[in-house]
């Protein structure tokens, strides 16, 4: 790509001398300070310094901290391109996620090829399957009385919804978890590559069977092979498309729902707002998405350029907490309320400018029907008073641990 | 009342649609291409939480009144 592909992923042993002393701290965003307690809180402590910042962990690297300059960020795409777009840089020698990591106008028609099955209209119809899945899965919980949510449906329902959605065989669903989990919070680069390389090689055996097929379906795999038989992609093209797809539908609202009802287990209030006036739902889970962001992106510099008076050179990254967009009390007063009556809740959860999340449109519902349904059957719970939850920060920030309890029925 | 959006910016995100379903609509890729539109008065509110949440900020609402109406 032309840029600088060296990958270091270490702490700088010094910090670049264009880079202003009183802007630097010290953060390595996979274990920042009191992540294991609450990661926003931990993340929000930033808010008490600079606006932009800089660390010499994972390779050095800026970080915004605002929502207006992560706005200004992630619109100006010629200045701050999406091709290392975690950090610390993947370097070579990794599958390439596309549209995800082109910038325009490549990026483009490549993600236009699955714009339809991925559009409203067309999950719409998915929302009986979706409530059926999920229902049935809280059905089998309710009677034990306690559940550590993680394991027993966070963790696995989304995943599932996703393999539904996109009609294919469920039995590496584990596997494939466990590659999701390493790329999104192994602080090991290694690590993380060969999960990349484990699920690519997935998606070219998916592909290949998908090919054998005559008459294609609507599935986001099939439009993908019919884009591949009219010349829309090539196969190198086609596997990396369905492997950003499939990446982005394994792990993010797993990590959302794990926040989500953490909170309502502390919150009773929040719980009965929601079961007295069910037609609040599509606003709190809109409220919850602003509340509980997890994505640590990033934008890789294109050329020297000039940021909020200081210098960025070409070649350094700055980090995007899209969750801490959320958490900005300039754009949200009391940000870290929860407020289900918020008039306006215009988070960057799912990004802003040209690489908006494609999955938006199923991880809204996904978790408005957890919500609904949650509620119905589990209407009063709590955290264990003998255990607690566990958060941890990555490029997606999740509980790994929530132990829930209810009484027994 | 007049909802403008801007087609440039519009990147999908549907909030439109989920704060105002009676007043956006989506094309099938999920993208808002409808033309500058007026908003009969009980709507007002569902165009201006369409607007407030667009993360975009690729909806204007025009308020200036027609001579027409007044």
């Amino acid at each position: 790509m032309g840029y600088d592909g060296t990958t270091n992923a270490g702490k700088l042993e010094t910090i670049p001398p264009h880079v202003p002393a009183e802007l630097v701290v010290d953060w390595n965003y996979f274990d920042p300070p009191g992540v294991k307690e609450d990661p926003h809180i931990a993340w929000k402590s930033l808010h008490d310094g600079p606006d932009f910042v800089f660390t010499p962990y994972n390779g050095g690297h800026w970080i915004a901290t605002r929502a207006d300059d992560m706005f200004s960020i992630m619109q100006d795409y010629e200045t701050f391109s999406n091709w290392e777009f975690t950090v610390p840089k993947r370097g070579p020698d990794n599958p390439v996620l596309m549209p995800n990591q082109l910038d325009p106008p490549r990026h483009g028609p490549i993600r236009k090829v699955v714009l339809r099955p991925l559009s409203p209209k067309a999950i719409a119809p998915l929302e009986p399957i979706i409530r059926d899945i999920i229902s049935a899965r809280i059905g089998s919980l309710v009677p034990n009385g306690k559940c550590e949510f993680v394991s027993e449906f966070g963790g696995n329902i989304p995943p599932e919804l996703f393999f539904e959605h996109a009609r294919i065989p469920k039995e590496k669903l584990p596997e494939m978890k466990r590659f999701a989990d390493t790329v999104a919070r192994s602080d090991s680069e290694e690590d993380r590559r060969a999960a990349r390389i484990g699920g690519a090689n997935y998606m070219a055996e998916i592909l290949e069977e998908r090919r054998q097929v005559e008459t294609l379906g609507d599935d986001v795999f099939s439009v993908i092979v019919q884009a591949e038989r009219d010349g829309r992609l090539t196969a190198d093209e086609s596997t990396s498309l369905a492997l950003n797809v499939f990446f982005g539908g394994l792990e993010t609202v797993s990590s959302a729902l794990a926040f989500i009802v953490a909170f309502l287990a502390r919150n009773p209030a929040h719980r009965q707002q929601l079961i007295d006036d069910p037609s609040l739902t599509p606003d709190a889970a809109e409220e919850f998405l602003r509340r509980f962001g997890i994505l640590n992106l990033a934008r890789l510099a294109t050329k020297r350029t000039e940021f909020k008076g200081v210098t960025i050179e070409k070649g350094e990254q700055v980090l995007l907490p899209l969750h801490l967009a959320g958490l900005d009390d300039r754009k949200f007063p009391n940000a870290v309320e929860v407020d289900f009556h918020r008039k306006r809740a215009a988070h960057f959860n799912f990004g802003t400018g040209p690489h908006r999340c494609l999955g938006s449109n199923l991880a809204r519902p996904e978790i408005r029907i957890f919500l609904e349904e949650w509620l119905k059957q589990i209407p009063d719970f709590g955290i264990d008073p003998d255990d607690g939850t566990v958060g941890a920060s990555g490029i997606a920030m999740t509980l790994t641990h929530v132990p829930l309890v209810w009484p027994a029925r | 009342m007049k909802v403008i959006v801007d087609h440039n910016r519009c990147q999908g995100h549907a909030t439109c649609m989920l704060k105002g379903p009676k007043v956006f609509e989506l094309n099938d890729e999920g993208y808002n291409t409808m033309p500058p539109t007026e908003v009969p008065p009980e709507l007002e509110e569902q165009a201006r939480a369409g607007a407030l949440n667009c993360p975009e900020g690729a909806i204007r609402i025009d308020n200036t009144r027609s001579k027409e109406t007044g």
